[in-house]
C-alpha cells in the first residue's frame, strides 16, 4: 500500500487501523514534500505550454507567408508563359499569312512573260526557299503546346498549396488541446494555492477543422457526391 | 455574361488559390471576404452572382452565411458552393439542409471546381 492509499485508509478507518494523529501527521510530513514537488512540475510544465503554442503559431503563419510568395512566384510564372504562348501563336500565324504571301508572288510570277521571268528567276528561287517546310518553323505549334503543360504545372503546384490551409487547421487543432491541457493544469495547479485561472493563452475565437486531411485520391469528394445524390433524392 | 464570383474564406491562400483556379477555368470577375459576416456586408453593398465560401471561419461561419442568405429576401436565390476540408456525412448532411447549391472537399482541383459550378449553372439561370 503506498502512502495516498494508507492516507485514505487512515482517514477513513483510524480505529480499525490501530493508528492515532500521531501516525496521521507522520504521513502528512512524508506527503506534503511530494505534494510540493508535484505542483512544482506542474506549474513548470504548465509555463512551458504557451511557448510551445506560441511557437506551433509562428511555425503556421511562417507556412502561409512562404506559401503567398509561392503563389507570387507561380502566378508571375504562369503569366510570362502566357505572353511567350501568345507571341509565340502570334509569330506562327503571321507566318503562315507570310507563307501565303509568298505562294501568291511566285504565282503572280508565273503570270509573267518569259523575258520578265528570266530577269525574276533568282528572285523566284529565293522565294520558293522560303515556302519550304523548316523544321524550326514547325516546331512553334509543338512549342505552344509545350508553354501550354508548362502552365498546367504551374496551376498545378498552386493547387498542392492547400496543403497550407489543411495543415494550418490541423496545427489550430492542436494549439486548441494543448490550451485545454495547460488549463486543466492551472486548475489543478489552483486548487493547491488558491490562485484564479489565467485567461486562455490562444484566440479562442479562430475556427477551424481538426478532422482536416490533405488527401488527393478523390474519395472524400466521392463520399460526398454520393450523400449529395441521396439526399437529393429523397428531398 | 460574366459571373461575380463572391469568394469568401479566412484563409488568404485559399481565397487565392480559388481565383487563380477560377481564372484558370475561364472566369475573370471576383471580389472576396474573410469571413461570413465581411461577405454577407459586401452581398449588400457590391453585389454578386455566385458565392463560394469556406465553412470553418470566425465571426460568421459558411454554414451561417448560406443560413444568413437563404433567409435574406434579397439574396434568397443567390448560388452558394461550398468549398471545405469537413467531408463527414453529417457535415455534408447539414450544408445540404441549409440548401448550399453543390460542395467540394478540398483539397480540389480546376476540374472539379469547373464539374461543380457548371452543375450549378445549369441548375440555376446564370449562363457563363
Amino acid at each position: 500500500m503506498n502512502n495516498s492509499d494508507l492516507l485514505v485508509e487512515i482517514i477513513e478507518k483510524p480505529v480499525a487501523h490501530g493508528v492515532g494523529m500521531n501516525h496521521l501527521l507522520k504521513v502528512l510530513k512524508d506527503i506534503m514534500p511530494m505534494m510540493d514537488e508535484i505542483k512544482n512540475t506542474v506549474e513548470n510544465t504548465s509555463s512551458n505550454i504557451p511557448k510551445a503554442s506560441q511557437q506551433l503559431s509562428t511555425v503556421s503563419q511562417a507556412t502561409e507567408n512562404a506559401t503567398i510568395e509561392i503563389l507570387d512566384v507561380v502566378d508571375d510564372m504562369g503569366r510570362r508563359i502566357e505572353i511567350v504562348e501568345t507571341k509565340l501563336k502570334a509569330i506562327d500565324t503571321e507566318l503562315v499569312q507570310r507563307n501565303t504571301l509568298v505562294k501568291k508572288i511566285i504565282e503572280a510570277i508565273d503570270t509573267f512573260s518569259d523575258e520578265q521571268k528570266s530577269v525574276l528567276t533568282s528572285v523566284k528561287n529565293d522565294l520558293m526557299l522560303l515556302t519550304e517546310p523548316s523544321a524550326n518553323c514547325d516546331a512553334i505549334g509543338g512549342l505552344c503546346q509545350e508553354l501550354s503543360d508548362v502552365r498546367g504545372l504551374s496551376m498545378n503546384i498552386a493547387m498542392s498549396l492547400q496543403v497550407q490551409d489543411i495543415t494550418s487547421q490541423q496545427i489550430e487543432g492542436v494549439r486548441h488541446m494543448i490550451e485545454s491541457v495547460r488549463t486543466q493544469l492551472a486548475n489543478a495547479v489552483g486548487r493547491f494555492d488558491g490562485k484564479e485561472l489565467e485567461q486562455p493563452m490562444i484566440d479562442t475565437t479562430k475556427s477551424f477543422d481538426s478532422d482536416a486531411k490533405y488527401t488527393t485520391d478523390g474519395s472524400r469528394q466521392e463520399d460526398a457526391d454520393s450523400i449529395i445524390a441521396q439526399f437529393t433524392n429523397t428531398h | 455574361m460574366a459571373i461575380k464570383f463572391l469568394v469568401v474564406d479566412d484563409s488568404l491562400t485559399m481565397r487565392r488559390i480559388v481565383v487563380n483556379a477560377l481564372k484558370a477555368i475561364g472566369y475573370d470577375s471576383f471580389i472576396e471576404a474573410a469571413d461570413g459576416k465581411e461577405a454577407f456586408g459586401k452581398l449588400q453593398t457590391e453585389g454578386a452572382d455566385f458565392v463560394i465560401s469556406d465553412w470553418n471561419m470566425p465571426e460568421m461561419n459558411g454554414l451561417e452565411l448560406v443560413k444568413t442568405i437563404r433567409t435574406s429576401t434579397e439574396f434568397s436565390d443567390l448560388p452558394v458552393l461550398m468549398v471545405t476540408t469537413r467531408g463527414n456525412k453529417d457535415d455534408v448532411i447539414e450544408a445540404m439542409q441549409a440548401r448550399v447549391n453543390n460542395y467540394i472537399v478540398k483539397p480540389f482541383t480546376p476540374q472539379a471546381l469547373k464539374e461543380k459550378l457548371d452543375h450549378v449553372l445549369k441548375s440555376t439561370t446564370l449562363v457563363k
